[in-house]
Order: structure tokens, then sequence, then C-alpha cells
């Protein structure tokens, strides 16, 4: 008798049935409620206008000092929290899927049964994987979208697309996070054989990537800074620079030698005299940067699954 | 006849240096039904592992029809209907998902087999493995390595859980489906009084060697029972009775002259068991 080819995949399903089931509901919970408190934040009506006037200081639209107050009411109270909803809920739902996929056929023994019947142990890695891949990035991508969405209603005249806020934690990368977490949930469960344990460790290799990921490529950003002429919302601002007669920029470390101080407390109010630029990176390039996490953890992914495949082909299946 | 399970110089050893087998030859014919007897420890469970390729041999090497599960898992696996210690069924699937699944775990599991065989047990295919009994849970792994058709089954200890009932159904069904498939079978177990009517040799490890090999039949023509602590070269060893005395297992004579009585396949077990242990306890004392 052949089997049908989405057996497996409703087996696998079947396995992670609570897992799936809790954080899919999670997912969806937490797309609402983003969506419900942009829609929310956008009734106020605290748009790009009353944004700038109160920065600069000056006479503001009217009403713009009452929309402010309610609506960073709501983006303390509300947002604030939806937020930590929407990054935690994929991390630790791939965590706890990630370490299961292996760890916990090991720690109960079924991978006895299951690596007996099959000549190809990668097959039944494959046919246990892929379905919980899918759920993963669904479930990343649907808080990824979420914060996107978020973030556009809680950063008035940011367009998400073309800023560098919050990177990693919305939008693809978000879904890309969760897959990487998830592979090293996969692999440390194959590696431990032991659920909880693996959850521990997993759990603490993660949080060390994504940051360690997070830190060298925040240093990459920084060594690829240019002066940005026109300042826009969704910028990443690094440093800020002072343009020396020649062109040359220094910092405030050498100011002091090229545009000395005033000698008197009331006149730094007018120092430094030289023209000041900003260094940073432009939002317009938030697609590249984005691919660009991407790929690493999408290298860090198939380093992990690689791995995996490893481990389940020479170990004892508990 | 040409053998269906061939170890020579088989070894084991894991960490700490503890050896669970050592220096094992082994010789399974075709179409028998093998019991693998022996205390705990004793290295049962590392035979059969290893034959489903979950252990890699030390030292020697152990062909399972002719392929070395080690150096080539896949084309053993395809050899080999293997039923594990504890069922390991999962829990959240039913009896007839664990027939898909092995459906799509391996290229011509005969699904329509397996099914039939529990079908014969009035076994509930839609019932969730969490809900049988531990020898419906026995019973279905079972029909899952005869759901294989391979031509080797290794079995172990798939009694150990189970009341005298399901034991003798287990044991049934299995020399029934070896018959009908011309399978060759390798059943760990302790329990001597069921195997004697399934198997047709006896297989004893002690200690991680090899301490008798032959059929159930010449296992016990082979063998006299005599009271007391016998002492020759034909004493094989000594061990208590039920009744506190201490009986010793001699080999027959060849010759007319017979002493004692007629050995049991328990006293034979128990025998050579109990001489397998003698060394060890020499070791240890050392």
């Amino acid at each position: 008798m052949t089997a049908m080819p989405f057996q497996p995949i409703g087996h696998t399903l079947r396995l992670h049935r609570f897992e799936t089931v809790a954080f899919g509901l999670l997912a969806v919970l937490g797309v609402i409620l983003a969506f419900l408190v942009a829609a929310r934040l956008d009734a106020v009506g605290y748009g790009v206008e009353c944004v700038l006037a109160m920065r600069e200081g000056g006479a503001s639209p009217r009403g713009c000092e009452l929309k402010a107050n309610e609506f960073y009411d709501i983006v303390s109270r509300e947002a604030g929290l939806v937020s930590a909803l929407l990054t935690f809920v994929p991390f630790v739902s791939a965590l706890l899927i990630g370490v299961a996929v292996v760890g916990r056929e090991i720690e109960r023994g079924t991978t006895r049964l299951a690596w007996a019947l099959t000549p190809s142990r990668l097959r039944w890695l494959a046919h246990r994987l892929a379905p919980v891949l899918v759920v993963v990035a669904v479930i990343g991508l649907l808080m990824g979208v979420a914060a996107d969405r978020l973030l556009a209603a809680t950063e008035p005249g940011m367009d998400p697309a073309n800023a560098l806020a919050q990177l990693g934690q919305r939008g693809p990368v978000l879904a890309a996070r969760a897959i990487f977490v998830m592979s090293i949930g996969v692999v440390v469960g194959a590696v431990m054989g032991r659920a909880l344990p693996a959850l521990v460790v997993a759990t603490v290799i993660a949080v060390v990537g994504i940051a360690g990921g997070s830190q060298v490529h925040d240093g990459i950003l920084r060594s690829e800074a240019t002066v940005i002429e026109q300042a826009g919302p969704g910028d990443r601002y690094f440093d800020q620079l002072f343009v020396l007669p020649g062109g040359r920029l220094v910092g405030w470390d050498e100011i002091e030698q090229h545009d000395p101080p005033p000698a008197t407390f009331e006149d730094t109010t007018v120092w430094p005299t030289l023209p000041q630029v900003t260094l940073g990176i432009s939002g317009t390039r938030y697609g590249d940067v984005q691919l660009r996490e991407i790929g690493a953890l999408a290298g860090g992914t198939l380093v992990a699954l690689l791995l995996t495949a490893l481990v389940v082909q020479r170990r004892r299946p508990g | 006849m040409d053998q269906a399970i061939e170890a020579i110089g088989l070894g084991k050893r894991y960490r700490r240096r503890r050896w669970a087998l050592r220096d094992v030859d082994v010789a399974v014919p075709r179409g028998s039904i093998t019991a693998l007897v022996g205390p705990n420890g004793a290295g049962k469970s590392t035979l059969i592992k290893a034959g489903v390729g979950f252990e890699r041999p030390t030292a020697g090497r152990l062909l399972v029809d002719g392929v070395d599960p080690w150096r080539d898992r896949g084309a053993a696996i395809a050899k080999v209907g293997y039923v594990p210690q504890s069922p390991s069924l999962y829990r959240e699937l039913t009896v007839n998902d664990h027939v898909r699944l092995a459906a799509t775990l391996r290229p011509g599991f005969d699904a329509h087999h397996a099914r039939r065989r529990l079908e014969e047990l009035s076994l509930p295919l839609d019932s969730r493995a969490d809900e049988l009994s531990g020898g419906q849970q026995a019973q279905v792994g079972l029909a899952l390595a005869l759901g294989t058709r391979a031509p080797v089954l290794l079995l172990d200890e798939p009694l150990a859980s189970l009341d005298p009932l399901a034991r003798r159904e287990f044991l049934h069904v299995l020399v029934e489906a070896v018959r009908e498939d011309g399978a060759t079978a390798l059943l760990s177990s302790h329990v001597i009084t069921d195997i004697e009517q399934a198997c047709d040799r006896l297989l004893v490890l002690g200690g991680g060697r090899k301490l008798l090999d032959l059929s159930i039949a010449e296992s016990i023509a082979a063998h006299r029972i005599v009271a007391a602590r016998a002492a020759g070269d034909d004493v094989v060893g000594s061990f208590m009775d039920v009744d506190g005395a201490t009986v010793s297992l001699v080999r027959a004579p060849t010759t007319s002259l017979v002493r004692g009585r007629a050995a049991t396949l328990e006293e034979v077990v128990l025998g050579h068991l109990a001489a397998g242990r003698a060394p060890r306890l020499l070791e240890l004392a050392a």
C-alpha cells in the first residue's frame, strides 16, 4: 500500500499538537492585539505634523498636546506589552518546538521504533523537521508583520520598509530568527536526548547567538556608516562629526584641537562652530540590511541542521 | 545450513571500560527461533542492538543476513524487524497511525499484513497508543516488526512486562508469523518456560560471554542433573534448587553410564549461568 505524501506532516503535527496549537493561538492573539493597538493609535490622530511641531517646541497645531498625551499613554501601556509578546512568542515557541523535535523523541524512546523501521534516519528527520519548520516560520512571519504594523503606528511618519528601527524584532527577520532559534533547539535536543536540560542549554546558546550576532551586525553597520545629508525618521545614527575646512571629519575627541572652546562658560552655546554632520545608515538601506541578517541567520540554521543530521545519523536511539 | 545472524569475535565495550560483550561467536541458523537468555547485564540487549545498527562493535564483527549493520545500516535495517524492550510507541498516535507511519518510513512496508495481524487480535486500530495495555502495545510493536516482512526479527525482551496470557498470545503470533514467512527470530527473554515452547534454539550469555549455543532439544539431551555439589570435568555448574538443596548440572555422558536425572531447560540455563558467574566472581575477588 502506498503511503499518502501528506501523512508524515499530519503525524508530526499531531506529535507537536500542544505546542503548535498553543503557540499558533498566541501568534493569532499577538497579531490581533497588534492591529487593535495600531488602530487605536491611528485613531488618536497624532500625525507627523504634530510630532514635528512638538519636537521643535514651537506653536503646535490645535490639540496636539492632548493627542500626544493620549498617544504616548497607549504606546507605554499597550504597545510595549504587545511588542514584548511579538518578540518573545516566536523565540519561546521556536525553542520549545525545536527541542522536542528530536530530543523529546529520544527521551521517550520512540526513536527506537522509528529508527529501526527506517533505512534512512535522514528521511525520518526530514519528516519531523519540515512541518515544524513551516509552523515556526508562519508564526514568525505573522508576528513579524504585526510588529511592522505596530512600529508604523507607534512612530508616526516612519515607513517600516525604510527604517532600521527594531531591526531583528519585526518583519521577515523575526521569522528567520525564530527558525534559527528552532534549529539550535533541534541540534541541542539531538545531542542531549533529554528535553528539559536541552531546553536550558539551547536557551543560553540561542540568547548568546542572537545577542552576539546582533553585536557583529552592529559592528558591520558601523563600519558602513556614511554621512547622512538629509535625516530621515528610519535612519540609524552612530556618531556626530565635525567637518574641518579641508573636508576631513573629526569627532568630539579631536574637535578641541581644531576648534578651541570659548574661555567662558556662557559662550559654549555657540561652540563648536564647525559644521556638524551625522554619521549613520540611511533607513532606505533596510531592504539589503534585512537580507544580510536573514542570510546570516539562514547560514546558522543550515549549520545547525547539518549538525543535527550528523548527530541523528550516528547517535544511539536512547 | 547458512546463517541469518553471524557474530565472529564480537565485543562491545562501553565507557568506563566495562565489556558488555566479549569475544562472542554466534551463528543463528536461517529459519530458526533462537532464545537469547541471560541475567541482566549479560549483553543480550547489546547483541540485539548491534544487529539493528544501534551499537557499534568494539571488536569483531556481526553480520545480519550477510550485512554488517554498523557499516551499512540502511541495508541491514531493510533486513531486520525489531521489537524494542519497551514498545516505544508514540502515545499521541493511534494504532492505525503507527501502521501508516511505518509505511511512510519504510519502503515496502506491508501495512495490510500488519493490520491483519492486529485485527486478528481484535486490537482497536483507532485507539491511541497510551490507551492500550502493555500486552496490546507489545502486540503493536510485533505487528510493525512483522509488517516489515524482514527476513530477520530481533526481539529485545518484549515479554518482560507482559502477564502470562499476553506472553502466550505474543509468542503464538510470533511463532505463527515466523513459520509462515520463513523468517529467523532472535528473542531475548528471562522467561524460560515460555521460550521452551516457542523457540527451537537456545543461546545463553553471561557476563558478556557466550555460555551455550545449542538447539533446545540438544540442550536438554546433553545435560543431566545430579544431587549435591559435584566435581569433575563433566560438571557445568552448581546452583540452588527451589527447595534449597544444591544441585549440579553435568554434561550427559556419551557412554551408557548415566547418572542423575534428566535436566529441564531452566536447569540447563541455570547451570550454565552459574558456571558463567563463577569465573566472574573469581575475577572480582582477585
